[in-house]
């Protein structure tokens, strides 16, 4: 068993951990488009600013690009439930609050229902949950609905830093129990930027990144929902 | 004719790329709101609903120093300096927000708001007017929403998404204008990380010592 580490070891390790588990392609590998719009060069040393933007926009592009097989599933999913006349909940939240602009604001499909505050009680079996959270992800698959997980920092994660969440955890882990899941691709750090003199990565992105996910699965089922002649209304 | 899903990846994507083409307006706003923390204003934000300002308030990793105008305390300072998130270019509420601020002295105003005007306005000034820095998030007082046929209506907005990597933009810079002025951010602590309540306990200490 290995010894408990001090603070200090923690943190040099977590942070190194941290800056190895930023998925390739987002703060190296900077894509710009070559439209007008855009400055005609980089600036030299990057602004903060724009390191933050280009990050989160290549981080976009990655899961709109090589996520397509399981946004396609996503969709799958939830146009089979709508078709069944079952239910499609969604529980993405901002920071643990009633924040999600699909219900501050107009243009939410009548298909896709807030479930807040949680309460897997009101699940049947053929529904479908797209959540951030493990737990409801289990719960949902509990009561027989299916589960489609976006993968965020604060929860347990196999493929990035499992060695933080409590040493006695053991799962359930989202990539093993949802029918689909998608990583966010931010580091379980939460913050995507480093700064000199700050001892742990800053600013978190995944706040745009999972509603942006919700967007794309949301989309495609209207998408299929139109084509099998199936009335779409935004409430 | 483009799917929605193609057209709502082009609207997020461009509206990132909205955050790229601004980015002299966000240094700029970076550095005022880091000359305003550095002559004692505070860092405050709004928007209604809360939608941008408490995804970056006590968020784990963020800098500690913000604080979220709550608008039944009504409590602005002389010195502030706040940045105001809106899906609309003309809602009668955050103007109301902004005389609230403008009735302090030396205050300073950054706007994330659509530039594009509403048909039939419904305030005497569109919002980004009145700021010191205005920047668009590109949407229009449809959040982003989008047109499909087959949808009667518009459907799927992503203001939300836009709003809230420019606030991070914005606070990129501005750690960095602190850094570079030897003030270096505090920053939360990760909850999902051991060590948590001691961890942010000494964060704690550190923000109430410096004040940033």
């Amino acid at each position: 068993m290995p010894e408990k580490p001090t603070r200090r070891v923690f943190l040099t390790t977590a942070a190194a951990t941290g800056s190895g588990a930023v998925m390739t392609g987002c703060t190296t590998d900077m894509k710009v488009r070559e439209e007008s719009a855009f400055p005609d060069k980089i600036p030299e040393p990057l602004p903060k600013g724009l390191e933050y933007a280009l990050t989160v926009r290549n981080m976009a592009e990655h899961i709109i690009a090589e996520d397509t097989a399981k946004i396609d599933h996503a969709v799958d999913i939830c146009t089979k439930a709508v078709t069944e006349g079952k239910t499609v909940y969604y529980t993405i939240r901002g920071h643990n609050e009633a924040q999600c602009i699909l219900e501050t604001m107009p243009g939410r499909p009548s298909f896709l229902t807030p479930l807040h505050p949680w309460d897997s009680s009101v699940l049947k079996r053929g529904d479908v949950v797209i959540s951030v959270r493990t737990n409801h992800c289990a719960e949902a698959i509990e009561h027989g609905a299916q589960a489609i997980g976006i993968l965020m920092p604060f929860q347990p994660q196999k493929t990035q830093g499992q060695g933080i969440v409590h040493t006695s955890y053991d799962g359930p882990y989202m990539e093993d129990i949802a029918d689909v899941c998608i990583w966010d691709r931010t580091p379980y750090t939460v913050g995507i930027l480093d700064f000199d003199q700050l001892p742990w990565k800053s600013l978190s992105a995944h706040g745009a990144l999972d509603g942006i996910i919700l967007g794309l699965i949301t989309a495609g089922t209207i998408d299929n929902l139109i084509s099998l002649g199936i009335a779409v209304t935004p409430v | 004719m483009k799917s929605l899903r193609q057209q709502y990846s082009e609207a997020v994507m461009d509206g990132f790329d909205t955050i790229v083409i601004q980015m002299d307006r966000i240094r700029k706003a970076g550095l005022m709101l880091a000359e305003s923390k550095c002559s004692g204003g505070r860092w405050m934000m709004y928007d209604r609903g809360y939608a941008m300002s408490l995804d970056t308030w006590t968020r784990g990793s963020n800098p500690c120093d913000n604080h979220i105008y709550r608008r039944n305390k009504k409590e602005f300072l002389d010195g502030d300096c706040l940045i105001l998130g809106s899906y609309a270019a003309d809602d009668p509420d955050d103007i109301t927000v902004v005389e609230e601020l403008r009735a302090k002295f030396s205050t300073r105003l950054i706007t994330i708001s659509p530039h594009r005007r509403p048909n039939n306005p419904r305030t005497a000034a569109l919002l980004h007017t009145l700021a010191d820095v205005a920047i668009d998030n590109g949407t229009d007082n449809f959040a982003g929403a989008l047109e499909i046929e087959g949808v009667s209506g518009r459907i799927l907005p992503h203001a939300r998404e836009i709003n809230l990597s420019l606030i991070q933009s914005i606070a990129a810079e501005y750690m960095q204008n602190m850094i570079d002025r030897g003030n270096p951010p505090t920053q939360f602590y990760m909850v999902h990380f051991p060590f948590f309540s001691d961890i942010q306990a000494l964060m704690n200490q550190r923000i109430k010592k410096y004040g940033y």
